[in-house]
């Protein structure tokens, strides 16, 4: 039960991360009507700013500046590229920022080179934050959860309460209602995606530790994010919520199990499949697959039982326009 | 990128035809057959995915699942028919591959062509990235790290066809390009072909008159699905192996690049993408290291100056220049791309340099550039190579400027 617990505690630390990547993410989808393919790259060049200024700055300086590094790179591309643009719709400004996503990675690999670089967890958060039946809850796994709860808590406070705040939220629903009031919608969106980016790229700087800090990271992120979305329901700040919580548990939890399907089928009482040879052809073989094996692709797994029994997401109804 | 493909002249399908056949009648190297079959396998590819965006305007961000499945199955199918001598010529393989992945279409197809745009682009995304990652835990069928080998040599030989000579191959990977061209002109008139059409245009008015989107997306999805089979199944008999990296995110993201960026929805947009997409993987690829950074940067720039791609740019800019009656332009546009040429020489050294500096692999720290032996660590070359770069650059665009502006209010004949 502890085991579970803990397990469930890991899941939210991770969930957590996840949350702060989907929803700048969604929140830039909403405003300006595109998805951000580079978001998984913000995230990765945010864990290598992080490392790099780290070793001048040390952990805390680097986790300062990651995040604006990310902003004013993403900013720069939102004015040169992405408001060029606009006028064209959306299909090329989805381009751009896939090609940008490209280019960063590139040129990540070319900086710091393909090999995964020694980005640590700093000495003051080594350690347990507490013991639960004889298991360690890792001090910087809790240090995660507060600093995404803190950024997420902050951005919502901004987005609820501030003035800028209250004219994204026009935005999203009225954008040129909002520019006839004399607003700057196009500085809003500009802002709002340098936000976004940032938040993915203090996810990178405070997540990266407990994961690989290598270039490969962003493909892997940047297409688990979209499987979070279309799970939780494209373009509901709602959806990425319960996406996030969902595949973070997920993930976390399938780790910690043993077996795999042809065991499950065993304790059925059908014990034919487990006596087959793993090698034997795509059935045995994927029933033989140990379910801590497959975490990585259980999100893929659960998009598509979405997809299929509900193709709008968890969360979303389907809207008028959308049903063909 | 949507927009409709241009009407094709009457003979540009028999010229097409005469280009594919005419390195068979070629004394060749071994070499130039070899990449001559990749060009095949590749301008498949690159046709499925471009026929999937212009004709129903989906994006698919996924192909290599269909692709390398294919090649996976036609492996399968070849070592099969080699242990149990059955009477079937390899050159049939392509097909059969073709045919899987069209029933890997019939099977995923559903989930992916309930909405367009960008739901179908995410979910075909997600759907590769998931056979991506399942392939190398599930060794009975993918055959792990090493993959599966296949000798195309290994079966029957009908008609004196043993595939043992890269000729051979390369006339097998001719018909099969023949063959797609076909499907595509066959396409394009048949009722399929106007439906899809009128989806991608409107879905709601199509299924107003009776028309099921999904069924027509569906219907387009499988014919891409077949004609990425016939490149994997192609891929397969040309590499005798297929490993994991056929199914990678990479290879998917790489053929939709291209397919954009030359715009491949026609058999000439297709060889285009073609030509450049086999020309980065293999001579971009020899010279430079950081060959993946330089496409992706090609890339950004097409999508930002002609994000209709770069053959129906090139349409477009010729039909204006006649339209227009001043044969003067044409030395505008030389010195637009030659300026533009030396900029991207200027930038493209400028990333060597950084390369050179970042990793000092070249030997005795000097740097092989153009023929020149270049010191990496040398403040001249680095001001030399930016001040190409931005003066050429500026200049192009001072070229480009005005040069768009005399042509913009040409009137261009319909």
């Amino acid at each position: 039960m502890d085991t579970l617990l803990l397990s469930t505690l890991n899941g939210l630390s991770y969930s957590l991360l996840l949350l702060l990547l989907v929803s700048g993410l969604t929140l830039i989808f909403s405003l300006l009507g595109v998805l951000n393919f580079a978001h998984g790259s913000f995230y990765m060049l945010g864990a290598y700013l992080a490392w790099q200024s780290g070793q001048w700055l040390g952990f805390w300086g680097g986790l300062l500046l990651a995040p604006l590094g990310v902003a004013l790179l993403a900013g720069g591309f939102e004015i040169a590229v992405l408001r060029r643009l606009r006028p064209q719709g959306h299909l090329p400004e989805l381009l751009a920022t896939f090609a940008l996503g490209v280019v960063l990675v590139e040129a990540a690999r070319l900086l710091w080179g393909s090999a995964a670089v020694p980005y640590a967890i700093p000495a003051a958060l080594q350690g347990r934050l507490f013991r639960l039946g004889g298991l360690d809850f890792a001090t910087y796994r809790g240090f995660v959860m507060a600093v995404a709860l803190a950024a997420l808590g902050l951005s919502w406070l901004l987005l609820r309460y501030s003035r800028i705040g209250l004219i994204v939220q026009a935005a999203l629903t009225h954008a040129r209602m909002v520019a006839a009031l004399g607003h700057d919608v196009a500085a809003v969106q500009t802002a709002v995606f340098a936000a976004g980016a940032a938040l993915s790229g203090l996810a990178g700087a405070v997540g990266a530790p407990l994961l690989v800090t290598e270039p490969d990271m962003a493909a892997s992120m940047g297409v688990l994010l979209f499987a979070v979305l279309l799970i939780g329901g494209l373009g509901s700040l709602r959806g990425a919520v319960v996406g996030a919580l969902v595949v973070g548990e997920l993930q976390t939890l399938a780790v910690a199990v043993n077996g795999s399907l042809a065991d499950v089928l065993l304790h059925l009482g059908w014990a034919a499949p487990a006596a087959w040879p793993a090698r034997d052809g795509l059935l045995a073989s994927l029933l033989h697959l140990d379910v801590a094996r497959a975490a990585a692709l259980l999100p893929y797994v659960l998009l598509l039982i979405v997809l299929v029994l509900r193709p709008q997401g968890l969360t979303r109804a389907l809207g008028s326009d959308e049903a063909l | 990128m949507t927009s409709a493909a241009k009407p094709l002249r009457p003979g540009s399908g028999l010229s097409f035809a005469a280009l594919v056949l005419l390195p068979l009648a070629l004394p060749l190297h071994t070499a130039a057959f070899s990449l001559l079959s990749q060009l095949a396998s590749a301008w498949l590819l690159l046709l499925s995915l471009g026929l999937l965006l212009t004709r129903s305007g989906l994006l698919s961000f996924g192909q290599a699942l269909f692709s390398g499945l294919a090649a996976y199955a036609a492996a399968h199918a070849m070592n099969a028919i080699a242990a149990h001598g059955w009477p079937l010529p390899f050159a049939l393989v392509p097909l059969y591959a073709a045919v899987f992945a069209a029933a890997v279409a019939l099977a995923v197809g559903p989930l992916c062509v309930r909405r367009s745009g960008l739901s179908f682009a995410m979910t075909t995304l997600s759907l590769g990235v998931l056979v991506a990652l399942l392939a190398p835990m599930l060794q009975g069928f993918f055959g792990g790290e090493g993959g599966v080998a296949a000798d195309r040599t290994a079966g029957p030989a009908w008609f004196g066809l043993d595939l043992l000579s890269q000729r051979q191959v390369y006339g097998v990977s001719a018909a099969y390009v023949l063959l797609g061209a076909a499907l595509l002109r066959r396409f394009d008139a048949s009722r399929l072909g106007l439906l899809a059409r009128a989806v991608r245009d409107n879905p709601l008015r199509a299924a107003c008159s009776g028309i099921a989107p999904r069924r027509v997306r569906l219907g387009v999805l499988l014919l891409s699905a077949a004609l990425a089979g016939l490149s994997g199944g192609l891929q397969t008999l040309h590499f005798e192996q297929v490993s994991a990296g056929a199914l990678s995110l990479q290879q998917s993201g790489l053929a939709l690049l291209f397919s954009l960026a030359a715009g491949s929805g026609t058999v000439w947009g297709a060889l285009l993408a073609a030509v450049m997409m086999v020309g980065s993987e293999v001579w971009l690829a020899a010279v430079s290291q950081a060959w993946m950074l330089d496409v992706a940067l090609a890339f950004l720039a097409v999508v930002l100056w002609a994000p209709q791609g770069v053959s129906q740019a090139v349409h477009e800019l010729a039909l204006r220049l006649r339209a227009s009656g001043q044969p003067d332009l044409l030395w505008g546009l030389a010195a637009l791309l030659l300026c533009a040429a030396l900029a991207v020489g200027g930038a493209g050294s400028l990333i060597e340099l950084l390369y050179a500096l970042r990793q000092q692999l070249h030997g005795g720290g000097l740097l092989r550039l153009y023929g020149l032996q270049l010191q990496p660590d040398s403040a001249d070359v680095w001001f030399g190579a930016a001040q190409l770069t931005v003066t050429a650059g500026s200049l192009a665009a001072v070229v480009g400027r005005r040069l768009s502006r005399q042509l913009r209010d040409v009137e261009v004949p319909r």
